[in-house]
């Protein structure tokens, strides 16, 4: 079971460091622009194979406008810049995929918010914007306040039923993982929530959180490493995220 | 004086007691491979359920009998200083999370987590923390079983003197209370910080737990409260069975996609918080079970393993806040130091060794106080009472 899933993932893991210590080693490695790229390959077991919203990625291909409203927390805002948040690097690398020009991606990140506070900017601010697709960042103040899981999930469902029925994509997001953070909070509950009500509500789930944590324990970023550079490592995790969350629209070609 | 049966303790219950908190114990590690096959793999309930019930089963049994024995006033006494130990074990419990907390919020500061660091809020408003904590208010992970359990005792200082004849009487209540919080999900507890509530809902799990007490006091007076019925045996039988292929399909599901999560349109949401109708049923049929089928002097009892599980078991509370802050400590090197599978092995093995040993060694301690004649009667009591 899971067993076997951790084995092959730590096994990717090893490899995986092992790859990126020869290409840091080697002074052949010397291409600036795919080396985050190539750093931050999803986890085998969370490849996106398939696009979750065929409609959205054909909409795409054909050029036709598109309007994305990311909503969430700090992490959605995003730290220093605005045009370093992930949400303006998904913009830059949907538009660089399609040779676009029309694709916008809105972000109403707003820090310290809990789901059931974010359900109330849905309805407000997200629906008069007419997205096509809705991505929903939430759950880390949820599970840092202690909100219960039962008001939780209903703030998801009560937000995902609302989306829906105005006709919306919507893709859900979990939470950032450092080892830090991870210490002190109990995630797991809250992402086990999410988990369900995606599954129930049969909504795609993108899982910021077991995508981070393949990254740190692989050794392709230090979330808790030293600060100097933090702004830096910043700049690259969103921009990892943005291409990531490119890929659940339009995944690569094998 | 009623006539009470005396009753010598039964090792099923100290065995699945002490089995419950090494489940609980694995399932407070966040990724822990070991938690897919504790109790809530295979169960809506979970180790939660064992433990409330079971304490409140012994809590019928020790407390029932002194109240039957010695006068009103003496029980209440027994009750209010076993309250007593909880709640000073619950601060020391706190005192040492804290303690956990800090040091790590004080190593890890990192502008992207500017949100998770809010969870140091606490460290800020100490003033403020501290008498919530004192209030039973601030119950961060890990800090809501002990809490719980508290006010179910405390409880109990009314209902029990209240039901020792007739232990179906403690029910009506409390199952009134438990309809009113499934049907309007009203009340519960306060918590800390404002707008929350308490992760285990006192007023729904109350009724477990007088469950458990009532059985306590039915034995006492030699009174089944279930009947050895095998109608309502088989019954029990077919819950446990499908709530078990039911859950595992969801166990399963989250590991593999192509094994469907059966019917979970349909049952989730489950509420842990309010004691959801499904764990309840689910968890009284593993009980009626696990009762019909575990004989109290059967062979498997007598096994080390067993006995090892019995000696934690009959120190719940001391087995118990040790399972917290080893769980709190297992996580911490499971995600400091990788959580492959060697090191998954070596911290379950060494937290359940922790706990094994140090039930034997409590054990062992109180022998050799029983052996000088000033203490025999305290370490007597201190056995009883868990």
């Amino acid at each position: 079971m899971r067993l076997w899933l951790r084995v092959g993932r730590v096994a990717t893991a090893m490899v995986t460091g092992i790859l990126f210590l020869i290409e840091v080693g080697s002074p052949v490695a010397a291409d600036p622009v795919p080396s985050v790229a190539d750093r931050c390959a999803p986890p085998p077991d969370l490849v996106a194979t398939e696009s979750a919203f065929p409609t959205l990625a054909d909409r795409l291909r054909q050029k036709q406008p598109m309007v994305i409203v990311a909503i969430g927390g700090a992490s959605t805002l995003g730290v220093g810049p605005m045009a370093q948040s992930y949400p303006a690097r998904l913009e830059v690398e949907l538009s660089r995929r399609y040779g676009a020009s029309n694709i916008r991606v809105i972000n109403l990140g707003v820090a310290r918010e809990t789901a059931i506070k974010m359900l109330r900017r849905l309805s407000d601010d997200v629906l008069p914007l007419k997205p096509q697709l809705v991505i929903w960042e939430t759950g880390t103040n949820d599970a840092v306040f202690g909100v219960t899981l039962d008001d939780f999930a209903q703030a998801l469902k009560d937000g995902l039923g609302l989306l829906k029925a105005a006709g919306i994509d919507v893709l859900l997001m979990d939470m950032q993982y450092s080892r830090g953070s991870a210490e002190v909070i109990n995630f797991e509950r809250y992402m086990e929530t999410m988990l369900g009500v995606a599954e129930v509500g049969d909504t795609r789930l993108f899982r910021r959180y077991a995508m981070m944590k393949y990254w740190s324990e692989s050794g392709v970023f230090d979330f808790d490493g030293p600060t100097a550079g933090r702004q830096e490592l910043v700049a690259q995790i969103y921009e990892c995220i943005a291409r990531r969350v490119a890929d659940v629209i339009s995944p690569p070609e094998p | 004086m009623p006539q009470t049966v005396v009753i010598s303790r039964d090792a099923r219950v100290d065995f699945f007691r002490g089995l419950a908190l090494v489940f609980i114990f694995i399932d407070h590690i966040p990724d822990d491979v070991l938690g897919d096959f504790t109790l809530h793999t295979v169960g809506f309930c979970d180790a939660a359920e064992v433990f409330i019930f079971l304490s409140g089963y012994s809590a019928g049994l020790y407390y029932g009998r002194a109240f039957h024995r010695s006068d009103f006033i003496h029980g209440e006494a027994l009750l209010l200083r076993r309250i007593w130990t909880l709640y000073t074990a619950h601060i020391f419990v706190f005192m040492i999370y804290t303690a956990a907390v800090s040091y790590t919020i004080e190593v890890f500061h990192n502008p992207m987590y500017s949100e998770e660091l809010e969870v140091g809020d606490f460290l800020t408003s100490t003033h403020v923390v501290i008498v919530k904590a004192l209030l039973l208010q601030f119950q961060p992970a890990y800090l809501d079983i002990l809490p719980l359990y508290i006010v179910l005792l405390a409880l109990q200082l009314v209902l029990m003197p209240l039901a020792l004849r007739y232990p179906l009487a403690l029910l009506v209540p409390s199952a009134v209370v438990y309809l009113v919080v499934q049907i309007w999900g009203w009340p519960n507890l306060s918590a800390y910080p404002e707008d929350r509530t308490w992760y285990f809902n006192p007023f729904a799990w109350q009724f477990l737990f007088c469950l458990g007490v009532a059985l306590g006091l039915g034995r006492l007076i030699e009174r089944r409260l279930f009947p050895h019925d095998r109608r309502l045996f088989m019954v029990a039988v077919a819950v446990v069975l499908i709530s078990a292929v039911i859950k595992l399909s969801w166990t399963l599901h989250w590991h593999f996609d192509d094994i469907p999560a059966l019917l979970i349109g349909w049952l989730e949401p489950i509420s842990k918080t309010n004691l959801a109708p499904l764990r309840l049923i689910n968890f009284m049929a593993l009980a009626l079970v696990v009762e019909w089928m575990v004989l109290p002097q059967a062979q498997f009892l007598a096994t080390r393993p067993a006995r090892a599980m019995i000696a934690c078991g009959q120190l719940s509370l001391n087995i118990f806040c040790l399972g917290i802050l080893l769980s709190v400590t297992g996580h911490f090197v499971l995600v400091e130091f990788g959580s492959g599978l060697v090191m998954q092995a070596v911290v379950n093995g060494c937290g359940i060794s922790a706990m094994v040993a140090t039930a034997y060694f409590i054990h062992w301690f109180r022998r050799v106080e029983r052996r000088s004649p000033a203490t025999k009667a305290g370490a007597k009591r201190a056995v009883d009472e868990e």
